[in-house]
């Protein structure tokens, strides 16, 4: 895989549809991998990548990079906030082999924030999201 | 693909419990016409107990294909000529007109969604029916105006999540929640330790993950996740100890 780690330090953001936030928390579902699309990652915006190059990280500018790149997003949404390091321990210390999420950039065009959390798998979807979801640092309206 | 009923010859090959809302047919229906190499019988279920509306689904031959609502169609006449005789079938009775399939698939299925909704807000025996009918209600609307092209609530999870809810009748109220496939999600979570949540994946299959604290050294936390049915989630709840939260307290026993 040649797309670069993000440090522990930065973090990143998983926009959340409405039928997938509950009250002003996100579920588990936002974290599932879609099996019918074949993700092997869960798609999630770098948000030091987007103050270093878009000028801010808040809320407003997480938004216009979702829909720069086709995404309809909701009044009714969430963006779900996670610290890298804080995110990738709280899983490993929770399953079995204390395996490590990965948490990659994938830019699809120059200077996209588009990044993505690896190394889980279909079948184990339901844990892990349920285990992302709890490490949610905070939660931004749209 | 819409077919003709007049080409399915069928006999029974299974029901749920409560068949008086559902049963499945074994058929020859031709395969080529189905457009599904493996098809080998469909099931036909009732969307509900007071709806004209039965789902016909094709499957891969066993119970454990993955389930595709092809087409759902009025079928009045099916259920007349089934409900007195279904087994040995008059083909010259259920033929369908090309105008009543016409109604798209997404049509019947937001249709089949909000019967279920207000067959759950009916049955006073579900706790919180009221409040969970409304959720489902919003996260309906919601699915709507999130993929208008395509996905929403699919009838046969919420179908599920109906029949869990009648059997299951002492559960405290859960978060419910929609998945990218259109399945039903609901959990329990009073800390990080202390989670229960099903996902219904249709055909009686559920998906569940479990947090709670171990039995004998509760400092330690047990973390499962597997598959089941509608029907063990009951037994789920007691061996996975997380009734504490799952449940309402005074029906807990």
């Amino acid at each position: 895989m040649s797309n670069p780690s993000i440090p522990d330090t930065n973090h990143i953001s998983r926009y959340c549809r409405p039928s997938k936030v509950d009250g002003e928390t996100p579920q588990p579902p936002a974290f599932q991998l879609r099996e019918e699309k074949g993700e092997d990652y869960l798609s999630v915006d770098w948000l030091e990548f987007l103050k270093e190059f878009k000028g801010g990280c808040d809320a407003a500018a997480i938004t216009e990079a979702l829909r720069k790149r086709g995404l309809k997003v909701s009044k009714g949404g969430r963006h779900a906030v996670f610290n890298v390091g804080d995110l990738r321990s709280y899983v490993k210390k929770r399953v079995p082999k204390k395996r490590m999420l990965d948490v990659r950039h994938v830019p699809r065009h120059e200077e996209d924030s588009h990044s993505g959390v690896y190394n889980y798998n279909h079948e184990e979807s339901n844990f892990i999201a349920v285990l992302i979801s709890q490490a949610i640092k905070e939660v931004l309206k749209p | 693909m819409p077919f003709e009923i007049n080409e399915i010859h069928p006999t029974i090959i299974g029901s749920y419990p409560d068949a008086d809302i559902d049963f499945a047919l074994k058929t020859n229906i031709n395969e080529q016409r189905m457009n599904l190499a493996q098809a080998s019988y469909v099931s036909v279920t009732k969307i509900s107990s007071g709806s004209s509306n039965w789902a016909i689904t094709e499957s891969a031959g066993t119970t454990e294909a993955v389930i595709d609502l092809d087409i759902t169609i009025p079928l009045k006449s099916l259920v007349e000529t089934f409900s007195d005789d279904w087994v040995e079938l008059d083909k010259s009775g259920i033929v369908e007109s090309a105008e009543e399939t016409t109604q798209t698939v997404k049509d019947v299925k937001k249709e089949s969604v909000l019967t279920l909704i207000e067959e759950i807000r009916k049955t006073k025996t579900i706790p919180y029916s009221e409040q969970i009918a409304d959720r489902l209600y919003q996260l309906n609307e919601d699915v709507l105006e999130e993929y208008p092209e395509n996905d929403l609530i699919l009838p046969d999870s919420l179908s599920d999540y109906y029949r869990f809810l009648k059997i299951n009748t002492n559960l405290s109220f859960p978060s419910i929640s929609i998945t990218s496939n259109g399945n039903i999600w609901v959990q329990w979570e009073q800390t990080v330790n202390h989670h229960f949540s099903i996902e219904f994946e249709g055909q009686g299959e559920v998906v569940f993950v479990a947090f709670a604290p171990d039995r004998y050294i509760p400092s330690k936390t047990n973390r499962a996740s597997g598959i089941g049915t509608i029907y063990s989630v009951k037994d789920l709840i007691e061996s996975s100890n997380v009734g504490d939260w799952v449940l309402i307290k005074d029906k807990a026993a």
